[in-house]
């Protein structure tokens, strides 16, 4: 919901105390059912109404789930058009497309009509949200909805408004920023990890950190962290090596992280692929189709014959490339295949975005998940560093991907700005594209886990229509 | 002298013609609340998939002697795409017959690295996305050729803009509507293109 408030200021947080797990606490000691004090029944009111004024912002559905739109013209589900699609999780205001949401906390609506006396009241409130008029009588943006809110929904969401005045930064302040590192269960494996990781920050903090503030590491608890980079191999399957996720251990639970904790479920993640990665889920691919699987990394005219030769079943089978590949040598390997008259599902390791339109015939080409290799910076800084702090030798690739995931973290952090916030963090890390990190393959954002949104296309090109037909949807790992 | 009054005469005549050109311009906006574009647009043939995961040529498919509406949208945005999806979905519905038949509704995204076919279906879901309104998305580089091609690129998504390029490609004529007007004025910018 837009409040059509001139004054927008910069979003400042500050580090407060997380009210709510105490006051669910209180609810909670009170099931036993000992006679409330006014107090305490005055606690419990005010956590039911945070609780329903935050549902009412962050979801949009309110009793009678209606909106009106443009002028009151038309009507719509309010749930469409929820708050915080506005004006933030924090209620901070946004900008898109040209349209300027305001800060809604509340001490900003305080902030503009205190001169005038005027105070949004539950009357105000309501004529601002219901008729688009604010509380010094102007007429607000007609982009808002109007929303049909009933007089006990306008104080709920008042007073989540009021909470949104304090905006939490947990793990983090002026001087430093917690980060929580989860290690894989095997030990020499996480000694390793712990002594780059260490490396590494000890060396950015040498430099003044990230605005200023040290990165502190704690490879015991991601009890007070403000993000948790999770590096516990075991934890996740052969697709995730390095996950970096937004914390969400059950005690940061409160209404201010409870979207932040829902969204990490499928955003917020970032996968470093291998290339043994990519060939797998190729091979998972093809298990699919229930088609033979042939990995080669080279080609020529009469190998390729013997294997198609020595196939039982030639129509059903895959080709998995991952040597290097160029557009030129694709299209030898394509004719090739042409020339023996065979039509393999042929499946391409290597980042070739865009090859499958080029290529009419019966191949279909999978585009897997981007890959590189470490480039000649990430190999000269890695020596660097592990002169300096005399790493040890095993586990060199993991040591990589390692260094990989905290340079995507640092520069996230970076993007972030001096005014810290995880959600603010989490919105930079969903925009990386193509993020080079030198010491492994580059960083694309990829929701819900995607095989590479980039590379996630399957193209195949039937035979007889001679044309390209894509696959509804991309491939889901 | 003689040259001095030609360049005199010139400028005066290029002066009258662009006051003529403007006033005509702000009757128009005056009229429909919609801003005018002559620009004849050079439409790419990019191969893209619509909500269905079908191919489709975006020129020769969708646009090629048709009039069409076409938005700009992406589906993790939230503040002003669903509304121009809500918009599209009452023009779809003001249109009746018509939609899919004399006009063409086309929402393109423009995030198409995280917007599959099947993300835009759903998204459009809400907004009783019917016949006649083709979601679309493709590879990141076909769909930027395109976006540029359109004049409506922008590097940043939150940047993107909200207006929507409606035409008649037979004709050549296009314009540009401020994609958050109500749905009657989307529907009275189409009307020289509509039969009765």
């Amino acid at each position: 919901m837009i409040l059509n408030v001139a004054v927008k200021t910069k979003v400042s947080h500050t580090s407060g105390i997380n009210r709510l797990p105490a006051l669910i606490f209180l609810i909670l000691l009170n099931v036993s059912g000992t006679a409330l004090s006014q107090s305490e029944k005055s606690t419990i009111e005010h956590a039911d109404y945070l609780k329903k004024g935050a549902n009412i912002y962050l979801s949009g559905r309110t009793i009678e789930n209606v909106a009106y739109i443009g002028d009151n013209t038309s009507k719509a589900p309010s749930s469409l058009f929820p708050c915080k699609n506005c004006h933030g999780i924090q209620g901070q205001g946004l900008t898109e497309g040209g349209v300027e949401a305001p800060d809604i906390r509340w001490a900003q609506l305080a902030i503009q009509y205190r001169s005038n006396k005027i105070t949004y009241g539950r009357a105000l409130l309501k004529r601002a949200l219901l008729k688009g008029i604010d509380a010094k009588g102007n007429k607000m943006s007609k982009v808002m909805p109007r929303y049909l809110l009933k007089d006990e929904e306008i104080d709920h969401l008042k007073m989540y408004l009021r909470f949104l005045e304090n905006p939490q930064v947990k793990g983090a302040d002026e001087t430093k920023i917690n980060i929580a590192v989860v290690l894989p269960k095997d030990t020499l494996q996480a000694e390793v990890i712990r002594q780059v990781l260490n490396a590494y920050f000890n060396s950015l903090n040498k430099k003044g950190g990230v605005f200023n503030r040290q990165i502190n590491l704690n490879f015991d608890s991601s009890k007070d962290a403000f993000f948790v980079l999770n590096i516990n191999t075991d934890e996740f399957s052969h697709a995730e090596p390095v996950a970096l996720t937004v914390n969400n251990t059950p005690e940061d639970i409160s209404i201010n992280t409870l979207s932040i904790f829902k969204r990490s479920n499928n955003a917020g993640r970032f996968n470093l692929y291998t290339r043994e990665h990519t060939v797998s889920v190729l091979k998972q691919y093809a298990r699919q189709k229930d088609s033979n699987v042939i990995e080669i990394n080279n080609f020529n005219k009469d190998e390729l014959k013997k294997l198609f030769d020595e196939m039982v079943n030639p129509a059903k089978t895959s080709i998995i490339y991952t040597g290097e590949l160029d557009t030129e040598k694709l299209q030898k390997l394509v004719a090739l295949l042409g020339e023996l008259d065979v039509f393999p599902l042929l499946m391409l390791s290597n980042d070739f975005y865009g090859a499958g339109e080029l290529y009419p015939g019966n191949v279909v080409t999978v585009k897997p998940p981007i890959t590189h290799h470490v480039t000649k910076e990430g190999q000269i800084a890695y020596i660097k560093l592990a002169k300096i702090y005399d790493l040890p030798k095993p586990y060199l690739t993991q040591q990589l991907w390692v260094l990989g995931a905290a340079q995507v973290l640092t520069e996230g952090l970076l993007r972030t700005g001096h005014n810290l916030h995880i959600d603010k963090l989490v919105n930079v890390l969903e925009k990386f594209y193509r993020y080079e990190t030198y010491y492994g393959p580059d960083i694309t954002f990829v929701a819900n886990q995607q095989s590479g949104a980039m590379g996630g296309t399957v193209v195949s090109v039937s035979k007889l229509a001679s044309q390209v037909r894509f696959t509804p949807q991309w491939i889901e790992l | 002298m003689k040259n001095i009054v030609d360049t005199l005469l010139a400028s005066l005549c290029i002066y009258l013609c662009t006051l003529s050109a403007y006033a005509a311009n702000t009757s128009v906006q005056s009229k429909a609340k919609v801003t005018v574009s002559d620009a004849r647009l050079k439409i790419p043939d990019v191969k893209l998939f619509n909500q269905y995961g079908e191919p489709v040529n975006f020129y020769s498919d969708l646009v090629k002697n048709k009039t069409v509406a076409i938005n700009f949208i992406f589906t993790s945005c939230g503040m002003t795409c669903p509304l121009l999806g809500y918009k599209f979905g009452q023009l779809q519905a003001s249109l009746g017959d018509k939609a899919g038949s004399e006009v063409h509704l086309i929402s393109v995204t423009i995030d198409p690295v995280n917007d599959t076919p099947e993300k835009l279906k759903n998204w459009a879901k809400p907004f009783n996305n019917g016949k006649g309104w083709t979601l679309v998305t493709g590879s990141k580089q076909d769909v930027d050729h395109l976006l540029k091609a359109l004049e409506t690129f922008a590097p940043d998504t939150a940047d993107h803009s909200t207006l929507v390029l409606m035409g008649n490609e037979g004709k050549g004529e296009w314009k540009r509507v401020d994609g958050l007007s109500s749905a009657d004025t989307l529907k009275e910018a189409l009307s020289d293109w509509l039969t009765e």
